[in-house]
């Protein structure tokens, strides 16, 4: 028997890993993981919620998570390559306007 | 994941640069998500009556998933169906639309 409350724990500590990585972090990139690995950490919570009290729409509402989150990779990287094409480079510092 | 490995592979980009604003996060961020964790930490460690997962406790059938899913929450799943062909549209437009810029250019 796990306690309930190290996942929520280990998905707090997910969380929060990916938010200082967002916020240190001046690669697009590493910006861009850092937002998944917050998605992966309230998912963790989710199904541990799920898995305890044994509802199945936990589970489920943690899939539509993950397609959402593809989605919004798709789309982002797509974004990351559009601008790094416009101008060559990836620090967030630097892409600061909205017009070229 | 493969999706992001192939975005660092083609870019290529360098080492990224301490600036200002990284410093500025480090200075700032860490004292205040190492609060926002002690919070949350604290809040779930007083929670007395959140219990525990067994992990020998019949876990979830691939039948019962599917039937919540295809039977109760179809709509959300057939929505999000076309979340994603909109989205795969929109990420060929993007990448797309870089391309036919650089050829007009030239």
């Amino acid at each position: 028997m796990i306690p309930i409350s190290w996942y929520l724990l280990l998905s707090a500590a997910l969380f929060c890993l990916g938010v200082v990585g967002f916020l240190i972090k001046r690669n697009l990139i590493t910006v861009f993981m850092s937002i998944e690995l917050m998605l992966n950490g309230v998912n963790l919570s989710f199904v541990a919620f799920a898995h305890q009290w044994h509802l199945v729409k936990g589970q489920i509402f943690v899939f539509f998570v993950m397609v959402v989150a593809a989605a919004e990779a798709a789309v982002g990287l797509a974004i990351i390559i559009a601008v790094f094409r416009a101008r060559s480079t990836l620090a967030v510092d630097r892409i600061d306007l909205m017009k070229l | 994941m493969v999706l992001f490995t192939f975005v660092v592979m083609l870019l290529n980009a360098g080492r990224e640069e301490r600036t200002l604003g990284s410093r500025a996060g480090k200075i700032i961020g860490f004292p205040a998500v190492v609060a926002f964790l002690g919070v949350i930490a604290t809040v779930i460690l007083k929670a007395q009556n959140l219990g525990a997962a067994s992990l020998s406790d019949p876990i979830t059938s691939t039948e019962e998933l599917s039937r919540v899913l295809f039977h109760e929450l179809l709509l959300p799943f057939e929505v999000t169906s076309i979340l994603i062909l909109i989205a795969v549209l929109g990420a060929v437009a993007l990448a797309r639309a870089g391309h036919g810029d650089r050829r007009e250019s030239k």
